[in-house]
């Protein structure tokens, strides 16, 4: 008996599902790992904490502790039964941030700061440095060409690396190290689980066809961004200034105050439904989802010159997260001819939300004052090679892709992060990996090339020896001249290196 | 009764006169002899080359007596093959094989008694006869994948399930014939990795066409990424996992019939596994260390056996300048693969152990993949493996994968 199946049993609610007589023996195993890692700031500087007065010279980018333990129950069903399967998964994680406490040049923050009506369903008991999760719990059903999948989980649609298109099921918390986390687990223990119905069923009639569908009942969760102060903050405004007063012209600054209503989103619906297909070989979905916008789009909270606030004497921003439809199709296909796999994904959003164009509403403030709307359209092309490039056992496996994002209408009339936007913008992407000494060393590089002349490398190096440790020594690096918020380029503070060594039992 | 027991006591060796060797080494060789470095030399013109080396540096092989074909292969299998005797066609140069109006081989070995390597070849399909291949119930622990470096100490150690489920020619289990809508399949596999724990939830699965000309498409299950990818299949020499296996080597071969050319080099009997490995499950807690680091403990199972030695040159660029197989003569199931470098040196030799289970199970017990250039090894050992479970459709399915994943 493996020393991780610690007991045999027949679940008892296994046992009241299906009656007593078809239940097999069970298994229930346990794994996980513990990390340590720390990201030292090449730059030493944040611009954001900068506009906001805080510390903003921080030696570390994050220095963090993670524990992540996963407990599993399979209960097999015999021949007859009403189920075939059932596993219950439960993914239990520590972190603790060291941030604040180890690394000079940075100030007080919360390292884990998302907050709204009935957090509860986070599962979390949190500080300001130390959460304690149940980040994943769900129960998976399998009866004949049914599947459902029914707790907290991760939904991930779509086949593009590193870009999410259809990928946008569960918000991404981006508080302690944005999406910078090297290679394959770059949103993996980012994107944040939510409660949620899944079910799948494969047709009978239509072999290779399969309809999957999800609702997610009312667990809206936003995407959880920085905290202001923190190495990675990403706004240069405070949520809520006050107004200063002077002794001469213009005698008054007004404040400045965010109103986020994600509180009332809360107990809204979402779901999604895709078509799964196989054509020959061509295999692709059809997807459509119900969407409450994860991010919002602030501006002016009344119609302009509206939006102040006489009480406080504030100017006042509403972030307002809109329901979106968005439609999308993916597709792979093994193109043997060449060797290699071609891959795309898209998405259509009509009258998608952005911010207008900035105004100047008081001297030296500019901000959106109206939300306009634009049909938008990403689409990504991928095709991945393995390919024997030098002599030795294993291939290097070359990942290309290309993304362009598309926007209808007048480009000049939005606006992004308070940066001027693009009517298109394109990015293409290359990834390269090879496996040396029989996998137990890992050369792997990542590079996006915006077209506006702004870039992200990634070089790194894995240590993979033996069953139980694990070495990550990798850099992010952003360069360019392209330094509108939200481009690559406007990233060069974040410039970092990385070290991680875990632990995985 | 003399004879028959005459047959289980020694090993005929008729054909040592065809190779012009001594008098004394035509004599049988006693069920019970066991064969080390220190006597293999005295053998060697018994054994495929491969096994020759894996001895001189440790194997240990113990003769037992020769398993009547009954004992081998269900009698099912073995009177569908009579009953459908001359069907079978070859349709294509590829060596695509099926019925002569082109659809697809009901069962049985399709050319019994062939003379012509390719169709030796469609036979060893077969070589696994059941419908499924799991563990009881499905989708549970079946062995470990031990990662050997040159040095004998093992480095890293996969735990992992290895599910084969035929999506034609289905004999056993329902639906009989073809899974309706996969007519053009012969059987998909499903690979599913337990330890260690950046494996764990990896599920890869492979599907084989019977279109000889056709390469299998390849799926995995990422669980970091939480998607399946489709993955191209085209490298079939790439190191699967850094081990010393390949997609195109599982079971010694594992290439669609086209991409290689076939030649028989003889039909020889010699000492070959086809049964009686002992159990490997000691090895899970490591009460059962390897034999020289490497090989089956307490030692390997040989019998005496019309093998057929198959030279395969391949059709396309790729590490191997041929592959030698060694494919049994009546059950079609592999011996001993040895595979040659581009420059013609033995670059490896996978050596198959197996036991035929009560209820015809054939389970590999051990199966030894060895670098013979630098001593790097991947010992693949099966502790619990069953035939005709009724693994479901969904196990093989891509839109299932993420079932068994988180």
């Amino acid at each position: 008996m493996n020393r991780r199946q610690l007991g045999k049993s027949a679940a008892a609610l296994a046992l009241l599902a299906t009656g007593v007589a078809s239940a097999a023996e069970g298994r229930f195993s346990y794994s996980g790992f513990a990390r340590a890692q720390a990201a030292y700031s090449l730059k030493h500087d944040n611009p954001n904490n900068t506009a906001l007065g805080l510390p903003d010279d921080q030696d570390f980018n994050l220095i963090k502790a993670l524990v992540v333990a996963d407990l599993e129950y399979n209960q097999p069903f015999e021949a007859g039964a009403p189920i075939d399967n059932m596993r219950i998964f439960t993914r239990w994680r520590l972190n603790k941030d060291l941030t604040e406490a180890w690394s000079g040049g940075i100030g007080d923050y919360n390292a884990f700061p998302l907050d709204y009506r009935h957090e509860g369903t986070l599962a979390r008991a949190e500080s300001e440095s130390t959460a304690f999760e149940l980040w994943e719990a769900f129960a998976d059903f399998r009866a004949g060409r049914t599947s459902l999948r029914l707790g907290r989980q991760n939904i991930v649609w779509g086949e593009a690396d590193a870009l999410r298109l259809l990928d946008i099921v569960n918000p991404l918390d981006l508080t302690q190290h944005m999406s910078f986390e090297a290679g394959g687990e770059q949103f993996d223990h980012i994107r944040i689980p939510v409660w949620a119905l899944r079910a799948q069923y494969q047709f009978r009639r239509f072999a290779g066809y399969s309809i999957d569908a999800f609702v997610i009942p009312g667990d809206y969760v936003p995407t959880a961004l920085p905290d202001r102060g923190a190495p990675f903050n990403q706004l240069p405004f405070p949520d809520n200034a006050p107004p200063t007063v002077l002794p001469v012209a213009p005698f008054l600054i007004p404040g400045l105050r965010v109103d986020d209503n994600l509180d009332d989103r809360r107990g809204d619906w979402e779901g999604g439904v895709r078509l799964l297909g196989d054509i020959n070989g061509f295999q692709y979905t059809l997807n459509y989802l119900s969407k409450i916008d994860q991010d919002g789009v602030t501006t002016l909270s009344g119609a302009y010159p509206g939006g102040f606030d006489p009480s406080t004497l504030q100017v006042v921003l509403a972030n307002r997260r809109k329901r979106l439809d968005i439609y999308g199709a993916s597709f792979n296909w093994f193109w043997a001819q060449v060797g290699g796999v071609l891959r795309g994904e898209l998405s259509y959003t009509p009258n998608q939300p952005y911010a207008g164009p900035l105004v100047a509403i008081a001297p030296g403030v500019d901000l959106p004052v109206t939300t306009v709307e634009r049909d938008t359209v990403k689409w990504v092309v991928g095709f991945d090679r393995p390919t024997f490039v030098f002599p030795t056992e294993q291939t290097m496996n070359i990942s290309l892709q290309w993304f362009q994002t598309r926007r209808g209408g007048d480009s000049d009339g939005i606006t992004i992060l308070n940066g001027p936007a693009d009517k298109n913008e394109t990015n293409f992407s290359l990834f390269l990996s090879q496996p040396v000494m029989n996998s137990q060393v890992w050369f792997d590089f990542l590079a996006v090339v915006d077209t506006d002349d702004a870039y992200w490398w990634q070089p790194q190096v894995r240590f993979t020896p033996g069953n139980h440790w694990r070495v990550a020594v990798y850099a992010n690096l952003f360069t360019g001249s392209e330094q509108r918020p939200g481009r690559l380029g406007s990233l060069s503070w974040a410039n970092e290196f990385n070290v991680s060594v875990t632990y995985q039992f | 009764m003399l004879a028959v027991i005459r047959e289980n006591l020694f090993i005929p060796l008729g054909f040592v006169g065809a190779l012009g060797l001594s008098t004394a080494m035509a004599e049988p060789v006693p069920v019970g002899t066991q064969i080390d470095a220190g006597n293999v030399e005295q053998y060697k013109a018994m054994l495929p080359t491969g096994t020759y080396v894996n001895v001189k540096a440790g194997e240990v092989l113990k003769v037992i007596p020769t398993t009547p074909l009954e004992q081998l292969v269900d009698p099912k299998w073995l009177e569908l093959t009579e009953a459908n005797r001359g069907k079978a066609k070859m349709l294509d140069e590829a060596g695509t094989w099926g019925l002569a109006d082109g659809s697809f081989w009901p069962g049985g070995y399709p050319f019994p008694g062939t003379d012509d390597p390719r169709e030796m070849m469609a036979n060893f399909q077969y070589h696994l006869t059941p419908d499924d291949i799991d563990t009881i119930p499905a989708g549970g622990h079946m062995g470990g994948f031990s990662l050997v470096n040159g040095d004998g100490k093992e480095y890293k150690r996969f735990i992992i399930n290895l599910t084969q489920r035929r999506m034609t020619g289905r004999v056993w289990t329902p639906p009989l014939g073809a899974e309706p809508g996969y007519e053009d399949e012969l059987y998909r596999t499903n690979t599913m990795f337990f330890e260690p724990y950046d494996s764990k939830g990896v599920i890869s699965m492979n599907v084989i066409y019977r279109d000889q000309a056709a390469l299998p498409d390849a799926y995995v299950y990422v669980p970091v990424l939480r998607r399946v990818r489709r993955l191209s299949s085209s490298q079939r020499a790439d190191a699967i996992q850094g081990s010393d296996l390949t997609a195109g080597d599982v079971d010694t071969f594992a290439d669609p019939l086209g991409m290689w050319d076939f030649r028989l080099l003889g039909t020889e009997t010699l000492l070959v596994n086809q049964t009686g490995s002992p159990p490997s499950e000691g090895m899970l807690d490591n009460s059962v260390q390897p034999v020289a680091s490497y090989y089956p403990s307490p030692y390997t199972a040989v019998e005496s056996r019309r093998v057929h030695i198959i030279e395969a040159t391949p059709r396309y660029s790729t590490i191997y300048s041929k592959k030698v197989l060694y494919v049994d003569s009546q059950t079609y199931r592999p011996a001993v693969g040895e595979f040659y470098d581009r420059q013609g040196q033995l670059l490896k030799t996978y050596e198959m152990n197996w036991n035929v289970k009560e209820d015809f199970t054939p389970s590999p017990n051990w199966i030894v993949i060895k670098n013979q250039q630098t001593g790097n090894a991947s010992i693949f050992w099966v502790f619990d493996i069953n035939a005709n479970v009724g693994t479901p459709l969904s196990r093989v399915l891509t839109s299932s994968m993420r079932e068994s994943s988180r």
